[in-house]
C-alpha cells in the first residue's frame, strides 16, 4: 500500500513536473556543467561559471518572463505584441524580466547576465533591450546591448525610466511596462541622438556636403590666388645675420608669479550611454530607477 | 678705379657688356674682351683710380645720358651705346635726353647674369601652375618690352647691441577626475645680446614698390664688383633718389626684427613678450651698390603693373593680376564637383 501510495507520490510530482508551462516565460531549462547552453561567443571561464550557472536559461522567443508573476496572463499576451512589434518595427531585440529574487549582485548584474547568457539580439552585435523589473531590490533596470546602447543615452534611458517607475511603486506593473515600451519606441522612432552622425537625414547630408564644397573649394582658390602674388615683403634680416658674431648672454631668468587654478570637470555623456562590461565580457549601456 | 670707354680696343666701335659669357662683345670685329683686357686697352683719357673709399664716393658719374620720362618723372641713365625709347616705369615713350648731373657713382655692382632671352623665357613659363592668370600677360608682345635695368640699392653693415627684457608665460595644465588644473608661472628673463649683420639691402630707389624690390632677394654677394661704367653698357641704370639716411629705416627695422627673435630663442618658456628694449642698431659701413633687375610693365584693364627679375638669380617677382572670369568659373567648378562627391561619400559612411 505504502508503495503504492509513493508511486501514486512519484507520478503526480512527475506529471506537474513536465506540465507545460501555464503562463509564458516561467519556463526555465537546467544548465549543467556538461551543457551551459549559452551562445557560442560565450567564453566559459572560471571567473563567469557561476554567473553562468546562476542564470535562468529560457526560450528567447517567449521575450516575456514573468519570474514575478506581476502581469496576468491577457497582459502578458498583450506585452508580447508589443513587444513583437517593437522588435520588427526598429530592428532590435526587447526582452522584459520580472524577478521577486535576485540571485546576482545587482539588478544591473542579473539583467546583463540574462540577456548574455540566452540567445538574445539581433544581428551580430546583439542589439537589443533588456527591461528588468526587481521586486527584490526595487528597481528597474534597462540594458542595453549593441546599437541600443548608441539610441539609448544616459539621458534617454534616465527620460524613460523617470517616467514609469512611478507606476511600479503604485503596483501598476503592465501600465508602466506598456508605457515603457512606447516610450523606446518613440526614441527608436527618433533615430539616434544627436551627436551621433550615423543615420543624417537627407537635409543633413545635403548640408554637409554643400559646407565641404564651399570649404574646399575656398581653399583651393586661395591656393591658386595666392601663386599669383609674388611679393612678399622682408621683416628680418636673418639672410644677412653673421652667425658667428651672435653673443646672447642670459643676465636673469627669475620667476615672478605662479599661479595654480582648478575647475571643475563636468561629466559629460551625451554621445550614447556609460557602457560597463558583464560577466561574458560583452559591453552594455543601461541605467536603474529605484520604485 | 678705372673707368672705361664702352669702346671696342680693336676696332673702336661701340662694345657692350654680354651677361652669358661675362664679356664685352663688339658687334663690329667679333672681339671679346674680359675685364682686364679692356682696363689694358682703355683710352689714354681714363682718370686714375683713388683709393680712398670716401673719396670713390663722392665720384660724379660722367659721360651718361640722363633720360627723364614725361609722363611719371622717372629719370634713367644710359651710356652711349644704349637709347632708352620708352619708360621702364610707365611704358610712355614721350622721354627726353638730357645731360644733366647724374649723381654720385656707386662704389659697387653685380654684373648681369641673365640675358634678355632668359628673362622673357621665365616670363612666358609664369603661367604654368598658375591657371587664374589672364592669358593676357604670357602674350609675347608685352614682354618684348622687357628692359635690363641696373637698380640702385643701398647696402648696409649694421650690428645690434643691448639688453631685452622678456616677461614669459608658462601654462600647465593636468586633471584627475574631478578638476582640471592650471598652472600659469611668470618669468622675468633679461638678456643681452651682440650681433652683426653684413649688406642688408633697401631699395635705393622711391620709383619701386620697397615690397617688390625686397621679393628680389637674395642676391649672391661673392659676385659683387668695383663699380665699373663698362658694365652699364646694354643697360639702363637708375639714380637713387632715396638718402642713404632715410633708407637705413628700413634695414634698421629688419636688423632689429631678426635681432629680438634671435634673442628670443635663447628664452625657454612659452609666450614670451618683449617688455623693455633696450636693443640699439647702429650703423658700421653703408655702400652704394647698382644690382641688376629685368624690368617690365604690363597694362591690364587700365592698371599698371610691374614685373622685375633678378638679374643675377632668375626669380621673378610681382603681384600678375586675377582673371576674373576664369577665377568665378573655376570656383562653381569646383563647387559642383566637390558638392556632389562629398554628397556621395556622407551618403556612402552613413
Amino acid at each position: 500500500m505504502k508503495k503504492i501510495i509513493k508511486i501514486g507520490i512519484l507520478i503526480i510530482i512527475g506529471l506537474v513536473w513536465n506540465i507545460p508551462a501555464v503562463s509564458a516565460g516561467t519556463n526555465t531549462n537546467i544548465r549543467t556543467e556538461q551543457d551551459y547552453r549559452v551562445s557560442s561567443w560565450v567564453e566559459v571561464t572560471e571567473s563567469n561559471k557561476n554567473n553562468i550557472l546562476t542564470t535562468p536559461s529560457v526560450n528567447e522567443e517567449e521575450k516575456i518572463y514573468d519570474f514575478a508573476d506581476l502581469y496576468t496572463e491577457s497582459e502578458e499576451h498583450d506585452l508580447y505584441n508589443k513587444v513583437t512589434e517593437y522588435i520588427n518595427k526598429h530592428n532590435m531585440d526587447l526582452v522584459i524580466v520580472t524577478i521577486d529574487k535576485n540571485n546576482k549582485s545587482s539588478p544591473m548584474v542579473y539583467a546583463d547576465d540574462f540577456y548574455d547568457y540566452n540567445h538574445f539580439g539581433i544581428g551580430k552585435n546583439r542589439d537589443g533591450v533588456l527591461f528588468l523589473i526587481d521586486m527584490e531590490n526595487r528597481e528597474i533596470y534597462m540594458s542595453t546591448t549593441g546599437s541600443a546602447i548608441k539610441m539609448y543615452n544616459d539621458y534617454r534611458i534616465n527620460e524613460a525610466l523617470d517616467q514609469v517607475y512611478q507606476y511600479m511603486s503604485d503596483e501598476a506593473y503592465f501600465k508602466g511596462t506598456t508605457d515603457y515600451i512606447k516610450i523606446i519606441s518613440n526614441y527608436a522612432a527618433e533615430g539616434f541622438p544627436s551627436g551621433n552622425t550615423e543615420k543624417l537625414s537627407i537635409g543633413m547630408v545635403v548640408l554637409w556636403s554643400i559646407l565641404s564644397g564651399i570649404i574646399i573649394t575656398g581653399i583651393i582658390m586661395v591656393t591658386l590666388i595666392r601663386k599669383n602674388r609674388l611679393v612678399r615683403k622682408a621683416t628680418t634680416a636673418e639672410e644677412y645675420l653673421d652667425k658667428e658674431s651672435v653673443d646672447i648672454k642670459s643676465i636673469s631668468d627669475v620667476l615672478i608669479s605662479t599661479n595654480t587654478v582648478r575647475t571643475k570637470i563636468e561629466h559629460d555623456t551625451s554621445s550614447g550611454s556609460s557602457t560597463h562590461s558583464g560577466s561574458s565580457g560583452a559591453g552594455h549601456g543601461g541605467g536603474g530607477h529605484g520604485f | 678705379m678705372d673707368v672705361l670707354d664702352n669702346k671696342c680696343p680693336a676696332c673702336g666701335a661701340k662694345i657692350t657688356f654680354n651677361p652669358k659669357n661675362q664679356k664685352w662683345d663688339c658687334e663690329y670685329c667679333g672681339s671679346k674682351f674680359s675685364l682686364e683686357e679692356m682696363k689694358k686697352y682703355q683710352n689714354a683719357s681714363s682718370e686714375e683710380s683713388n683709393t680712398q673709399k670716401k673719396k670713390k664716393k663722392q665720384k660724379k658719374l660722367e659721360d651718361l645720358d640722363v633720360y627723364t620720362c614725361k609722363n611719371c618723372g622717372a629719370e634713367v641713365m644710359a651710356d652711349e651705346t644704349t637709347t632708352a625709347t620708352f619708360c621702364v616705369y610707365c611704358g610712355s615713350t614721350t622721354i627726353l635726353k638730357d645731360r644733366i648731373d647724374s649723381g654720385i657713382a656707386p662704389s659697387k655692382l653685380i654684373p648681369f647674369k641673365k640675358v634678355k632671352e632668359d628673362a622673357v623665357d621665365a616670363f612666358k613659363s609664369l603661367y604654368k601652375g598658375r591657371p587664374l592668370m589672364p592669358k593676357f600677360f604670357s602674350d609675347t608682345k608685352n614682354i618684348e618690352k622687357i628692359t635690363g635695368v641696373y637698380i640702385p640699392f643701398w647696402s648696409y653693415d649694421l650690428k645690434a647691441d643691448g639688453s631685452i627684457d622678456f616677461t614669459a608665460t608658462d601654462v600647465k595644465t593636468w586633471s584627475d577626475y574631478n578638476y582640471r588644473y592650471t598652472k600659469t608661472d611668470k618669468f622675468l628673463c633679461k638678456r643681452n645680446s651682440k650681433m652683426a649683420f653684413h649688406g642688408i639691402l633697401v631699395d635705393g630707389s622711391s620709383r619701386f614698390d620697397d615690397d617688390l624690390m625686397d621679393s628680389l632677394e637674395p642676391f649672391d654677394f661673392k659676385e659683387l664688383v668695383e663699380y665699373n661704367h663698362a658694365y652699364l653698357s646694354g643697360f639702363l641704370a637708375e639714380k637713387y633718389d632715396v638718402d642713404s639716411n632715410k633708407a637705413i629705416e628700413r634695414a634698421d627695422s629688419r636688423a632689429m626684427n631678426t635681432a629680438i627673435s634671435m634673442t628670443e630663442a635663447t628664452v625657454f618658456h612659452h609666450s614670451k613678450i618683449v617688455t623693455n628694449n633696450n636693443l640699439k642698431i647702429s650703423k658700421v659701413d653703408d655702400d652704394y651698390i647698382l644690382l641688376p633687375v629685368w624690368m617690365v610693365n604690363i597694362q591690364y584693364k587700365d592698371k599698371n603693373y610691374t614685373f622685375a627679375m633678378n638679374g643675377q638669380t632668375g626669380e621673378i617677382v610681382g603681384n600678375i593680376p586675377l582673371d576674373i572670369r576664369k577665377t568665378i568659373l573655376l570656383s562653381i567648378v569646383l563647387f559642383v564637383i566637390i558638392t556632389v562627391v562629398a554628397f556621395l561619400v556622407i551618403r556612402g559612411v552613413t
